[in-house]
């Protein structure tokens, strides 16, 4: 009886967690762009301290290796989970591309980065992920402002 | 002088042994989330474990027999059945989660993938179960563990500033955003990793595999209250550091490589590689443990021969429980389920189940049958008892919090 | 259970004076041990006769799925006892029986005087260990 509630329980959370939904209004759709942004702006940093754990040499290569795939893959599935998501109307249009740019822009950077500890290039990592600082600050205000 | 290496040996061990997967993920979830303003969670489920595991000692010590073994008795053979089958999947989920934490700390050492360590891990857990002293493994393992003393060290290195921490640990607040409903959760969450069942059914087997009994009540007691209490610090320190990087940066910690990734930063690859070798012995001890826990409690509920200390051919059912539980958890975790997820979900069921656990304890704890002079003191029952209110909300506010919050979202 | 007993100057078994058990109490889910301490199995269930003065007495300790199934009652009662018919083929051995005056103590564990020769009792334990722990290199080793 208790087993049979707990299972139901479970299975409607799981339901629930798992379902992305239409976006009814350009108001739904912009917080949910502003919640991407926070997770993505969440990788990105993270990549940032994996990277400065690597420029003082803090970190052997395989554990950065994990780190830095984990991030890559996590931003891509985050990207493909917003732009599954139909915008509502065409002015939403607008917050898509330009969220999309940053993240996009964001993946390749982990991408090169993942490619050059792969190589072993752990000194190349810091200039290498120069350009994800800008990109924080980016994805911060993005989320700040459609919060 | 033997007495006194004993006794700091078992202390040690119980220090380092304090600390699986639940606790890594969830002080550390904690930490990176609330900073430090569910640290007073730790201390209460301390001081919680620390009551209940002195109870199953005295119970082991003083009536010979493991609490699970018990627990029959008292709530009669259905309402036995149901506590054995809740204990039992939660335990095993535990399980599942802890081979899946040893493969996550494999992972960062070599960068080979997890789900390749996955199966490897499951039989060198069962081979360790099969072959090794019950003694030579709690010790192993319990001191392995010790290594997670590199988190306060990376703690300390990191330079928190401590007015600010007090000042943040004893007035809680949320941020702008967080709710008051997911800080609950998360609150039952880090208690019930705290308090995980199998920790008190172990240590009771435990108590009867080592033949425990009135001269070893000494011993077992400074295990718990100078160990478990220590231990907790080190969950604190996990909670910390992550608090410490993560925090400020509004950066929730998903991920094993991101909980050990302060210690490179603050120690560099040495700290590094301590951490992973205390992850790894943390883990993989407790793996040990919940294996074992799953064959505890089927076997003693039926009653069948069970222990490491007969020959595996004397106890057949119980070692083959115990291989199968690891097979299923095997094969949970090769679906490729997140085991971060699997461990979130494991210390919340468990924090659901522990009336199941809990209540019992303290009945047999109170009958002289079993326990002759050893009885309950007003002390024992006073804290018991308000522990088991205590637990008996957490319980029934697991799962409305859990609909609610979206597991936490 | 119905009614407290006495335990009855029962062959070999004397209770400590003035000692009164109580079946359900001191008897039903206790395990069993032979004087090593090994484990057997539990009471699932007793045996109970009337003696010629009206007095219910046990005769014997029951273990098994055929002796907890009908405890148990209900879907899962009846399943036990299904597998157990299953096994052993209609009309199977019933439930496993351990004569009453083999008890030597009633304490937190009931300890007999012997091995009890019904084999019913170790049935799936047998099987378990020559179907499969056997297999296993280091099954016979020393206790580890």
């Amino acid at each position: 009886m208790i087993g049979r509630a707990v299972a139901a329980s479970v299975f409607v959370v799981t339901l629930l967690a798992g379902c992305a939904g239409p976006s009814f209004s350009h108001r739904d759709y912009e917080r949910k762009a502003a919640h991407t942004a926070e997770e993505a702006n969440a990788v990105v940093q993270t990549a940032l301290l994996t990277v400065q754990a690597a420029g003082k040499r803090r970190a052997p290569r395989q554990f950065l290796d994990v780190l830095l795939t984990d991030a890559e893959s996590t931003l891509a599935d985050i990207q493909a989970s917003f732009e599954g998501v139909q915008p509502p109307e065409p002015d939403a249009d607008q917050l898509r591309s330009d969220l999309g740019d940053l993240l996009s822009r964001a993946g390749d950077v982990l991408s090169t980065l993942r490619i050059e500890v792969r190589r072993g290039r752990l000194g190349a990592l810091p200039e290498t992920a120069g350009p994800l600082t800008g990109l924080h600050d980016k994805l911060e205000a993005f989320a700040e402002e459609h919060r | 002088m033997r007495r006194f290496f004993a006794i700091t040996l078992g202390i040690l061990t119980a220090i380092g042994g304090f600390v699986d997967i639940g606790d890594l993920v969830a002080n550390a979830l904690v930490g990176s989330r609330y900073g430090f303003a569910l640290a007073w969670v730790v201390p209460v489920g301390v001081i919680g474990i620390c009551l209940y595991a002195e109870m199953c000692g005295r119970v082991a010590a003083a009536s010979g027999r493991a609490v699970f073994d018990l627990i029959r008795e008292r709530l009669g053979p259905r309402w036995g059945l149901g506590n054995l089958t809740a204990s039992f999947l939660v335990t095993a989920l535990t399980l599942a989660a802890e081979i899946g934490g040893v493969a996550l700390a494999l992972e960062l050492a070599s960068s080979v993938n997890y789900l390749l360590w996955i199966p490897m891990v499951g039989f060198l857990v069962w081979l360790v179960i099969w072959r090794v002293r019950f003694e030579r493994m709690e010790q192993v393992f319990g001191l392995g563990g010790l290594a997670l003393i590199v988190f306060a060290v990376a703690f300390w290195q990191l330079g928190p500033d401590w007015g600010q921490l007090i000042h943040n640990a004893t007035h809680p607040t949320l941020e702008p955003g967080e709710g008051r409903a997911t800080y609950f959760y998360y609150a039952i969450a880090l208690f019930g990793a705290a308090m995980t069942p199998y920790e008190v059914f172990f240590f009771s087997s435990g108590g009867v595999e080592e033949h425990w009994s009135a001269e070893d009540f000494a011993v077992m007691r400074s295990n718990v209250f100078i160990g478990f209490p220590l231990g907790g610090l080190l969950s604190l320190a996990i909670m910390g550091v992550a608090a410490l990087v993560f925090f400020p940066a509004g950066v929730q910690v998903e991920t094993l490589g991101q909980m050990a990734l302060p210690t490179a930063l603050a120690l560099g690859k040495i700290g590094l590689a301590v951490a992973l070798l205390g992850i790894f012995a943390a883990t993989f001890g407790a793996a040990l443990e919940t294996g074992l826990s799953a064959g505890y409690t089927v076997a003693q509920y039926f009653g069948w021969q069970w222990g490491k200390f007969v020959r595996p051919l004397q106890a057949a059912r119980f070692h083959l429980v115990i291989l199968l539980s690891l097979i299923a958890g095997v094969m949970l975790m090769l679906t490729t389920v997140d085991p971060i997820k699997v461990t979130e979900y494991s210390i919340v069921f468990s924090a659901i189940a522990l009336p199941l656990t809990y209540l019992p304890i303290l009945v047999i704890a109170n009958d002289p049958d079993y326990m002759g002079e050893k009885v309950n003191g007003r002390f024992a029952n006073l804290f018991g008892t308000v522990y088991l209110v205590l637990i008996l909300v957490v319980s029934a506010a697991a799962i409305p919090l859990m609909i609610a919050t979206k597991a936490g979202q | 259970m119905e009614a407290p007993v006495n335990s009855p100057g029962r062959a070999e078994f004397r209770a400590p004076a003035g000692r009164v058990y109580d079946a359900y109490l001191h008897l039903l889910d206790r395990q069993i041990i032979d004087p090593d301490g090994e484990m057997i199995a539990k009471v699932d269930d007793v045996e109970l006769e009337i003696s010629d003065e009206g007095v219910l007495y046990v005769t014997a300790l029951l273990t098994g799925p055929a002796a907890l199934g009908p405890r148990m009652g209900g879907p899962l009662g009846k399943a036990m006892v299904a597998i157990q018919a299953r096994l052993h083929g209609t009309g199977g051995p019933g439930p496993g029986r351990i004569p009453y005056h083999l008890i030597t103590d009633i304490g937190s564990a009931i300890t007999v005087s012997a091995q009890p020769a019904d084999l019913t009792i170790r049935g799936l334990e047998d099987w378990v260990r020559t179907r499969i722990i056997d297999a296993i290199p280091g099954a016979s080793d020393a206790p580890q």
